[in-house]
């Protein structure tokens, strides 16, 4: 087996969990590229790095952080900020991210992806941030859009404005999530189609795809199912309006076998491949 | 309308319980209200926390069960704030938590598994090392030997305990085969946490070997470990033991 021979644009990745190492390594599965934690490689040795470095030599890696709190008001932790740089030395991945929310304040952080305001305060400070983190790793990073289960009443922006308006003025590419589109979709009640035709789609350097929750009376991303039928046909859709663009099937919670991700991999390569052939 | 630093500040007390629930007041309702969505935010929070104490305690969720352990880790959360947005810096405090944790009363053996747990978590992400170099040490002479300070092996630990915690943490792995009856008569164990090609291994060490290991690892000179080791145990062998930390790595470099 081994890497198909495409540009990583027009690739699948999945992501390298402790569980998979062994079977990665063994059987080097065809698939695109590799996405890990930033957090999961803070330290400073051990097996975490032994095989990421092993698995690094054969894939391609995506480097994506949980914890940098781009919208927290709470300064940045230059400890996290070194640590990621470490990271990003050891390993040169072709893409490097974080998400749109913040994480941290009155001194504790509540490690969870949490809702900004879609303000014009909110947008000055994470541009600001990310063009802080930029400048700080000497490279571009990419903003993922999050999920989110409420609204606060004083946004004045859409969401697909906002985050437009924080690639255009920073400069930051995006990480489109389109599980997380049609999770804000169904709980806040907009057109998921409207916001995929609205954001810059020259600047997505990466999508996931990922599973939710529906069982209570919202839906909760919890990455730990299949993906969705309607998140494959939102797929499609930013797929035709956007050309191929290097996919991640997402699972951390109730990791499946390797083979599962796998298939889900290959179902996003299949749309991708449909994609390639569309745009040439 | 709040601005964005105060809205974190009142989002972060209603989420950790703190009694200020002003946030409601700026949160949309529509089919579920205010509180409910923040509940969301809440169980996810406490979720995450309770993921990684789980992740860096898996043998004390094995002694006291799923129920048990996730009653405690909630209570611990609330009680505990995070200080990095790295979930493996959290829960260093759990033992001493445990300790005072009044269901956990008849498990006093609970604080330092907690602690040898934690060993294990910070020697399993430490960084490797290159082995003790020979040459140096056999270019030393006598003379200098009682001068000699060390540095100790990056992914090696310390922990002592009244308690056989190391048995305990043994007959707790998942690949452990054989008895898995521990007695607390077996007693007081001192024990050296130490990484070696990417396992986690647990060696008991003697009182002196104890004594003279924690020196050393103190920044302590190698006169200075052995009376510690001496006052503990008069019959301890210094040359076999300083061949045994320096041959197996357990110290890595020699400073004269």
């Amino acid at each position: 087996m081994g890497r198909p021979n495409l540009p990583v644009d027009a690739l699948c990745g999945v992501g390298l969990r402790a569980p998979h190492y062994r079977e990665m390594l063994d059987t080097r599965p065809a698939i695109g590229w590799l996405e890990v934690h930033s957090e999961n490689y803070f330290g400073d040795g051990g097996q975490p790095h032994y095989f990421l470095s092993r698995c690094r030599e054969h894939y391609p890696l995506s480097v994506h952080g949980v914890g940098l709190g781009l919208g927290s008001v709470s300064p940045l932790d230059p400890d996290h900020l070194r640590k990621l740089k470490r990271v990003i030395k050891r390993y040169d991945p072709f893409v490097v991210s974080d998400h749109l929310c913040w994480g941290a304040a009155a001194g504790r952080h509540l490690n969870d992806l949490l809702p900004l305001p879609y303000t014009e305060e909110a947008l000055a400070h994470v541009c600001a941030r990310v063009t802080q983190v930029q400048d700080a790793l000497g490279r571009q990073m990419l903003v993922e859009n999050v999920s989110s289960y409420l609204r606060f009443s004083h946004s004045s922006i859409p969401e697909w404005e906002f985050v437009t308006e924080v690639v255009r003025r920073s400069g930051c590419g995006l990480l489109f999530d389109v599980n997380n589109l049609y999770v804000n979709a169904v709980n806040h009640d907009f057109d998921a189609r409207e916001y995929i035709a609205a954001i810059p789609g020259d600047a997505v350097q990466e999508i996931h795809l990922a599973g939710f929750d529906a069982s209570g009376l919202c839906l909760i991303d919890t990455h730990g199912t299949p993906v969705s039928d309607a998140v494959w046909d939102l797929y499609r859709e930013t797929i035709r309006s956007m050309g191929p663009k290097p996919t991640l099937i997402e699972w951390d919670t109730d990791l499946p076998p390797l083979a599962t991700l796998l298939e889900q991999a290959a179902k996003a390569q299949h749309i991708l491949e449909e994609g390639r052939a569309q745009s040439a | 309308m709040p601005n964005l630093h105060d809205l974190q500040e009142d989002f972060t007390q209603a989420i950790v319980g703190a009694g200020n629930d002003r946030i409601e007041r700026y949160v949309l309702g529509g089919n579920l209200d205010a509180s409910t969505r923040l509940d969301i935010y809440r169980n996810n929070v406490l979720s995450n926390y309770r993921n990684a104490l789980r992740d860096t305690y898996p043998v004390i969720v094995g002694l006291v069960g799923d129920e048990f352990f996730n009653a405690a880790a909630r209570i611990f959360a609330r009680n505990t704030p995070s200080r990095s947005g790295d979930l493996h810096d959290y829960g260093e405090e759990f033992g001493g938590f445990l300790s005072g944790f009044a269901p956990a009363q008849d498990l006093p053996y609970l604080e330092d598994v907690a602690r040898l747990e934690w060993a294990v978590h910070r020697v399993f992400h430490a960084a490797d090392t290159e082995a003790f170099d020979l040459a140096q040490w056999s270019r030393l002479h006598e003379d200098q030997f009682s001068a000699l300070r060390f540095t100790l092996n990056p992914a090696a630990r310390l922990v002592d305990s009244a308690y056989p915690i190391a048995r305990i943490w043994q007959v707790s792995q998942p690949d452990y085969v054989g008895d898995d009856t521990v007695s607390l008569e077996e007693g007081a164990q001192r024990v050296l946490v130490i990484r070696r090609d990417y396992a986690i291994e647990l060696k008991q060490l003697s009182t002196g070997e104890y004594a003279m290991l924690r020196a050393l690892a103190d920044g302590c000179s190698l006169g200075a470990g052995l009376d510690a080791a001496l006052a503990l145990d008069a019959h301890f062998d210094v040359q076999k033991f300083m061949i045994d930390i320096v041959t197996t790595s357990t110290v890595i470099a020699v400073h004269c």
